[in-house]
């Protein structure tokens, strides 16, 4: 089975929007009641829930946005995704769409760093106005974060 | 370099290698307690896990129902004797030259001891049984495990004092389980870190998501508790017990965005839990340890030390087994405030390394702790860096003020 054009247009533009700081775009990306939660592999292997990001709804999203836009401080940074081909894992409701990325982190005057690797798994749902995610997990395949995670993956 | 009072402190001690290295071997091999991990990850007999105390490997191992810690280093040679983050294991061997230990780390297995046909082996004067791993001195306290290096040290419970030690029984009513862990490597020497944790004159100025959402004003209700021997601290604040917000509002810090305003705030929900009102408890354990409780997000923060320059930060989030839907819940939201990538907590990751950046060629300058005074003590005001000055003094009471 092959990953709908358009759904892996989201995920392409998904990433692009946030490299560009494009908070808008990515929250278009989303429904309303669209989940984005992020982990890491060793956690999500034990089964454990708590990880690094837990929103339960897009306003919880906007409230991300709305704070690192402007309630903290740090230096200013951006990324630059890099993603693989998108494969389909799993069927009927269990169905997931997995991509896997490397996520580069600019920062003006400091070397460019490989900030974080690992998959995207992500539920999508087609309404009229096209196709958006539902659910989406980023698990990184490391516990390391370096300095902090402030923009959404 | 020398440190001449509690309240100057010379950039050079966050830079000297030499420092780091006194630091490694006498101050966290010396008479201090340090955080291994939780009791619940050993559910059965034989189970084992690795950790770290200040860059040495470590294996913890549960045996006939004892808790042992050991240095995870093979005598022979020095190889990592476990590997794995976790396993079940009957006995120790290394992987390198096959040498085996019973779980008490005693030596029991050197292949080819004897040679083979009478050639090689090991000298007549060699005793495997006076050879053991390198052992340390392991307490449990409510669920959660404590080791040293140093045999005489006094019980954890002397070590921090009876006041912090009630502030982390406060945290602990029953067994913690783990919720999830993650961890954020800090450009920073680890003292500036584990001052920042006892700075609670910078919380609700640098992190304006506090301020901004009253989450922990210097005006609210609340103190500052430091034990004798200076290092270990809490720092506590109340909610809903404004003593003057218009102090804090003529300030007129960039911390107030009072136009600012969740969607959805679930996040900030604090439930009683303790029944004391308590809605954030900063605990500070010297030197190496913080437990924190931010509404109701519990965590232990384990401060690894990776070179002068650089200090690892691992964030154990628990809960209790038997945590209401509702507490669970609460939990998971507060991800979203705490740790690498939390509303309130991610300016500490940056500021280290900010700090840090100014601390090499620093042509002698010394830091500031005059807020508050020059003492250590304990006090109902925040508005204080009586807490690192504490922790200079029992710094220096291992270290000597002369520290090169
Ligand atoms: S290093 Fe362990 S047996 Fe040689
Ligand atoms: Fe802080």
């Amino acid at each position: 089975m092959s990953v709908p054009v358009a759904i892996a247009s989201l995920i392409q533009s998904s990433a692009a929007a946030l490299d560009a700081l494009d908070f808008h775009h990515w929250l278009s990306g989303f429904t309303e009641y669209g989940q984005y939660h992020i982990t890491t592999a060793d956690n999500q292997r034990q089964g454990l829930p708590l990880g690094l990001m837990h929103a339960l709804n897009k306003d919880q999203l906007r409230d991300r946005i709305a704070s690192i836009s402007s309630v903290n401080v740090y230096e200013p940074h951006r990324y630059r995704h890099i993603l693989s081909q998108t494969w389909i894992k799993g069927q009927g409701l269990e169905l997931q769409y997995i991509t896997p990325f490397a996520v580069y982190r600019i920062t003006p005057s400091k070397p460019t760093i490989l900030f974080v690797t690992g998959e995207y798994q992500d539920r999508v749902e087609y309404s009229h106005s096209g196709v958006r995610f539902t659910y989406r997990t980023v698990v990184l395949d490391n516990d390391m974060i370096d300095t902090l995670l402030a923009i959404p993956l | 370099m020398r440190i001449q009072s509690t309240s100057e402190i010379p950039y050079e001690v966050y830079v000297n290698p030499a420092i780091y290295d006194r630091e490694m071997e006498e101050l966290f091999q010396g008479p201090v307690w340090h955080f291994l991990g939780f009791e619940s990850a050993l559910t059965q007999e034989h189970n084992y896990f690795t950790t770290e105390i200040a860059g040495l490997p470590i294996v913890v191992v549960k045996d006939h129902g004892t808790i042992r810690a050991f240095v995870n280093r093979c005598i022979h040679r020095g190889s990592l004797l476990c590997i794995a983050q976790t396993g079940r294991i009957s006995e120790f061997s290394c992987v390198y030259h096959g040498w085996t230990y019973d779980l008490t780390g005693q030596l029991t297995g050197v292949a080819f001891e004897r040679g083979i046909q009478g050639q090689g082996g090991m000298p007549e004067d060699f005793n495997k049984s006076e050879q053991h791993l390198r052992s340390l001195t392991v307490q449990n306290y409510h669920g959660v495990i404590f080791a040293s290096f140093d045999a005489q040290i006094p019980d954890f419970e002397t070590y921090v004092g009876p006041d912090i030690a009630a502030g982390i029984r406060r945290v602990l009513p029953r067994r913690p389980v783990l919720l999830g862990r993650t961890s954020q490597l800090i450009h920073s020497n680890w003292k500036i870190y584990v001052e920042n944790n006892r700075d609670s004159y910078h919380a609700s100025i640098l992190h304006s998501f506090f301020t901004t959402f009253k989450l922990n004003r210097l005006t609210q209700s609340g103190g500052i508790v430091i034990n004798a021997a200076g290092g270990s601290h809490i720092s506590f604040s109340k909610r809903k017990q404004e003593v003057d917000d218009a102090t804090y509002d003529a300030e007129q810090l960039r911390a107030n965005k009072d136009d600012f305003g969740l969607k959805d705030p679930r996040a900030l929900r604090f439930i009683d839990e303790f029944g004391d009102q308590i809605s954030l408890q900063i605990l500070t354990l010297f030197p190496l340890t913080v437990f924190h409780q931010i509404n109701n997000s519990l965590c232990v923060r384990q401060v690894i030390p990776r070179g002068v320059d650089q200090v690892e930060v691992v964030w154990w989030y628990y809960g209790f087994e038997d945590d209401s839907a509702e507490l669970q819940e609460a939990r998971l939201m507060q991800i979203n405030l705490v740790g690498p990538a939390g509303y309130i907590s991610m300016e500490d990751g940056a500021v280290g390394g900010f700090v840090q950046r100014n601390s090499s060629y620093a042509e002698g300058a010394v830091g500031l702790l005059k807020m508050g005074g020059y003492d250590h003590l304990s006090s109902p005001s925040r508005v204080t860096e009586a807490a690192i000055r504490g922790f200079w003094k029992q710094y220096c009471d291992h270290l000597g003020e002369t520290i090169v």
